[in-house]
């Protein structure tokens, strides 16, 4: 090997002293990732848990109405709505009580009748 | 009214519903969403430390990890890191990229590792090193580090290895285009060779060098003979190792750091693969090619062909990588700067500035090649005369190709050489540009010649001293000219070498070792030179079916057999080798000479089927160490040496610059057929008053010149006659006998000359004899006194019989013959008293006859052929002479100039002399 290739390896070289002390610095912080690996692995069956919950009680609200509503025959009734893109998940229980809430503001509003039509 | 109202109040409550419907929904999925996203971000960032960054951007599987945006922060954490950790290599003024940039700008200079502007035509000699690197990139290590440059080695040094996926075939045959042309565009034209072989296909691999084929610079080679290809690297590696690195040096590098000069130029193959392996014939052939190429001035260069390399190489690996915004380039990772650098090799050339710079180097290197290597171009340096060492052999450049020197090797592998040419072909010219070229680099302790030319001619003369040019060559000890005539000098010199071969064999004995090289080691104070003869138109010396020939053929096969161990190269020329009948039935003659020389139209001195010097150009020579074989040819353009100032110059340099060592040698021996050599100088040769006397009869044609002589002790028989018509060369062979014993007999009365010219016509030589004997007893007998002369010296054997004093005399009788007239009987009777029982008593008769039988005549009754101990046969035929000399070979004829001398003493055979001539005027060259 002459000089030059091998000052040029030697310098270069240098960078396999860093890349393995880089080497234990990443396995440090992998042991650290797997870790928090695990807990969101938890999070998110407990995230999975809660969204079941919400489009069972959904559903069966869903159902509710649709039953209540099929005596109005005036009224054109809409399809599932999408998704709000806008919602924010950190509000969901408040949400699930506001849809409970307008849930029974339907049915209210179908049950009261006219004084004299009573 | 009020059912309107009823009906508005439930369309607007389901409106509310619906609508929280949606943010639930909405809700849950971005719920679900986020703890996805949190997951798979720590999944990213944990294969990115497992695999580590680097190694993943050269991943192609995990090119969609590096791209995704919603993966952005773990790669943006992981790069960090990184980057962090190598900024202290990438700071300060010591940083890596800075000492790398520094470094191959000093191991990679000009077009070698540039980055821009370096394209065009190379300048460096063929003694200039190579560079140490050339750039094909530049190496990033990321993280805001600047960029270096990445180069790696080649010539003298390394191979080169390329692959990568198909879709990175483009990029790797640019960097070699790229490559190529910093080789090529470093050296002047004509010193790189380059070589491109395609599995795939004849033309189109490399298309912006293909203007370099025009004038040989690159060759193409035929995707089905990969073979032809290796073939020819592995002979020019066997060339090499066996005439250039025959010191024991490494590699040519090496040669040419010691020697100052290099005489091969460069070579790159380049061998573009399809990723399946070879046959294995050719993979073999390859692995031995890599093996020695590097040292033989080989680098290959191979692209996507699977092998294992056992030799110095340099990695290359290609891969495509997605960058963002998404788009792909090609990268790669090289053996030189490891797996922790990504290499971006260089932009490819434009086709249009490719193919200029190709123009322009073919129109230089054409230029360069019509270029003619000039005389002084031969010669080594100044501070390099004479400072070789031919411990291993005699390696000289007589001519040029492409500019680069052509060099002969005398050594172990090409002991001895023939050279062939018709008339006017350049031999005589080739000779001396060869002896000039080898006398600059060895002294005269490392190398002799002896020079022979038997056409008429004095080309070796002149490195002899002359009147015109009082130096000459301290190389020379033997120098032979105008000897066509004097075969018998060419067989003296086979005889001398034969003895110069057998002493040091008995010295390699006594040292217990078997080699001239050997000796040296053991006797490092002796001066063992290597010895050249050089014997121009030596078909001359077998040109008759005589004893001269036999006795030749057989020296010449053992000089050639045994001379390699003892350093004796012999360098035969010769206008026409097949035609020395001799040598008919002896093709094993010749296997010794290895180095064939061939000048245009030279017939018959390469093998068979190797007919290249019918297409020589004229001033070139086919020069092949390989015995002739086809493949060992090398065309040279072999400069003038026979101008002025060409070897004449050198002679004078070496004359000086070796005057030490010509003064302690001395002048060549100059043997020259045309003159006569001079008495004075013959009788310079004896020892003064040595006993007995010796008759100098004229010159022995052998090395040591030295003078025919025949001792005259007080012995029966101690007469000499001389036989012939040529009044001159009788008179002259009588005058230099007397004078040489005039000049053995220092006081007056120690010696008395009777001179009797019995012919008018030798009156005029014994007057001149009788002056140059003035401090002599001398006494002219003229024809009417001679019988009575004769008469006295019978008387007074008598009395020395019977004690008296027997002071050396010298009865010289001129025409001899015509005493019949004045002896009568009794006087005959007398002479041959004389003839008989004088030189027992110190009286010795020489005498000239013109006829043999008359002498033969005498010879009888009282007398006999024994009393004539030495007989001289000047202008006779054998057959006449047969009578008085017995075993006489009868194909001699008379010579000009030349006798057949036969001493019953001393001689089984007759030998051929050159008769002296007292008035020849003084020789040009000799001592």
């Amino acid at each position: 090997m002459s000089d030059a290739v091998r000052r040029y390896k030697d310098i270069v070289g240098e960078l396999t002293d860093i890349a393995g002390r880089l080497r234990e610095h990443d396995g440090e912080q992998a042991v650290a990732l797997k870790r928090r690996l695990v807990e969101l692995d938890n999070a998110m069956v407990r995230a999975e848990d809660r969204a079941a919950m919400s489009r069972l009680a959904l559903e069966l609200r869903w159902e509710a109405v649709l039953e209540a509503l099929w005596a109005e025959s005036w009224l054109t009734l809409r399809p599932r709505p999408a998704p709000a893109p806008d919602a924010d998940p950190e509000q969901l229980d408040a949400l699930d009580r506001e849809l409970d809430l307008a849930a029974d503001g339907v049915l209210a509003a179908i049950r009261r009748r006219l004084p004299f039509l009573r | 009214m009020a059912r309107r109202a009823r009906r508005e109040r439930i369309r607007k409550a389901f409106d509310a519903f619906h609508a929280a419907m949606g943010a639930v929904l909405g809700a849950v999925e971005r719920h679900r969403d986020a703890a996805a996203r949190a997951h798979a971000e720590v999944m990213a960032e944990l294969w990115l430390r497992e695999t580590g960054i680097d190694a993943a951007r050269v991943d192609p599987q995990l090119a969609g990890v590096l791209t995704n945006p919603a993966l952005a922060g773990a790669v943006e954490r992981v790069a960090h890191d990184r980057d962090t950790a190598f900024a202290s290599w990438c700071a300060g003024e010591a940083s890596g990229p800075a000492r790398l940039v520094d470094l191959v700008a000093g191991a990679a200079p000009r077009s070698a590792g540039a980055a821009d502007g370096w394209l065009g035509v190379g300048t460096a000699g063929i003694d200039a090193q190579a560079p140490e690197l050339w750039r094909i990139g530049t190496g990033e290590v990321g993280g805001g580090c600047e960029g270096f440059p990445v180069a790696v080695p080649l010539l003298d040094r390394s191979h080169l290895e390329i692959t990568g996926p198909p879709e990175t075939r483009a990029t790797a045959e640019a960097m070699v285009e790229s490559l190529l042309m910093r080789v090529v565009g470093y050296f002047r034209p004509g010193l790189v060779q380059l070589h491109v072989w395609d599995v795939g296909q004849f033309t189109g691999s490399l298309p912006g060098l293909y203007p370099l084929t025009s004038t040989g610079v690159l060759t193409v080679h035929d995707p089905g003979n990969l073979d032809g290809l290796l073939t020819d690297l592995s002979d020019r590696i066997r060339r090499v190792h066996t005439r250039v690195l025959v010191g024991g040096l490494p590699s040519l590098a090496e040669h040419a750091r010691e020697t100052g000069t290099r005489t091969e130029p460069w070579i790159v193959a380049v061998l573009l693969g399809n990723r399946k392996a070879l046959a294995d014939d050719d993979q073999r052939q390859l692995q031995r090619v890599l093996r020695g190429g590097p040292a033989c001035g080989i680098s290959v260069v191979l692209v996507d062909v699977p092998l294992m390399i056992a030799a110095p190489v340099e990695t290359v690996r290609l891969a495509e990588v997605s960058v963002r915004p998404p788009a792909a380039r090609v990268v790669a990772t090289t053996s030189m700067t490891g797996p922790h650098v990504t290499v971006l090799p260089d932009p490819p050339l434009s086709r249009a500035e490719l193919t200029a710079a190709s123009h322009d180097i073919v129109a230089e290197h054409e230029r360069l090649r019509t270029r003619v290597g000039t005389f002084h171009d031969l010669l080594p340096p100044d501070h390099k005369w004479g400072t070789d060492r031919s411990r291993s052999g005699l390696i000289a450049p007589v001519g040029f190709a492409e500019g680069i020197p052509v060099e002969l090797t005398l050594g172990d592998a090409s002991p001895h050489a023939l050279v062939g040419g018709p008339s006017g072909s350049g031999k005589t010219n080739l000779l001396l540009a060869m002896i000039a070229s080898m006398a600059a680099r060895y002294s005269p302790d490392e190398l002799e010649f002896y020079l022979l030319d038997f056409k008429e001619g004095v080309s070796f003369a002149q490195f002899a001293p002359g009147r015109r040019d009082p130096t000459w060559l301290p190389h020379a000890r033997l120098i032979g000219v105008n000897i066509n005539t004097d075969r018998e000098f060419g067989l003296a010199l086979l005889r001398h070498l034969a003895d110069e071969m057998r002493h040091r064999a008995e010295v390699a004995k006594s040292h217990e070792v078997t080699k001239l090289e050997e000796i040296r080691l053991a006797d490092p104070e002796g001066r063992w030179p290597r010895i050249v003869a050089v014997i121009d138109e030596f078909q001359f010396l077998f040109a008759e079916r005589d004893a001269v020939t036999r006795e030749s053929i057989r020296l010449l096969e053992d000089v050639a057999r045994r001379g390699r161990s003892q350093g004796i190269h012999l360098v035969l020329a010769s206008q026409d080798v097949s035609g020395i009948e001799a040598f008919w039935g002896r093709p094993a003659i010749f296997e010794q000479f290895v180095l064939r020389i061939g000048l245009p139209r030279a017939r018959r001195i390469m093998a068979d089927v190797n007919d290249a010097t019918l297409t020589l150009p004229r001033w070139h020579a086919l020069i092949n160490h390989e015995s002739g074989i086809a493949h060992g040819n090398e065309i040279a353009r072999i400069p003038d040496a026979t101008g002025r100032d060409s070897v004449e110059m050198v002679q004078r340099e070496l004359y000086a610059h070796f005057a030490a060592t010509a003064g302690e040698l001395g002048p060549p021996r100059l043997f020259d057929g045309s003159r006569a050599p001079r008495t004075d100088v013959l009788i310079a040769g004896l020892r003064p008053f040595a006993q007995p006397p010796r008759a100098v009869l004229g010159q022995c044609i052998d090395v040591g010149l030295s003078p025919a002589a025949v001792p005259l002790p007080r012995s029966p028989g101690r007469n000499i006659g001389v036989i012939g018509t040529s009044l001159d060369e009788a008179v002259a062979t009588l005058g230099t006998a007397v004078m040489s014993l005039g000049a053995q007999h220092h006081h007056r009365d120690d010696v008395r000359f009777f001179l009797a010219p019995l012919a008018i016509e030798a009156d005029p030589a014994v007057a001149d004899l009788e002056r140059e004997l003035s401090g002599h007893k001398v006494c002219t007998v003229r024809l009417h006194q001679f019988r009575t002369c004769i008469e006295k010296l019978t008387e007074e054997i008598g009395g020395r019989l019977a004690g008296d004093a027997r002071t050396p005399t010298y009865l010289v009788v001129y025409a001899a013959d015509t005493a019949d007239s004045v002896l009568e009987r009794a006087g005959t009777e007398a002479l041959r008293k004389v003839l008989r029982s004088g030189p027992e008593v110190g009286i010795h008769t020489i005498g000239w006859w013109r006829s043999p039988q008359r002498l033969r005549s005498l010879l009888t009754s009282g007398a006999s052929p024994d009393d004539l101990g030495c007989v001289v046969g000047l202008d006779v035929q054998g057959a006449e002479l047969g009578t008085i000399i017995p075993g006489l070979p009868p194909t001699w004829s008379p010579r000009p100039g030349r006798a057949l001398m036969f001493d019953r003493a001393r001689h089984s055979r007759p030998e051929v002399i050159m008769l002296a001539d007292p008035d020849a005027p003084p020789n040009e060259g000799a001592p």
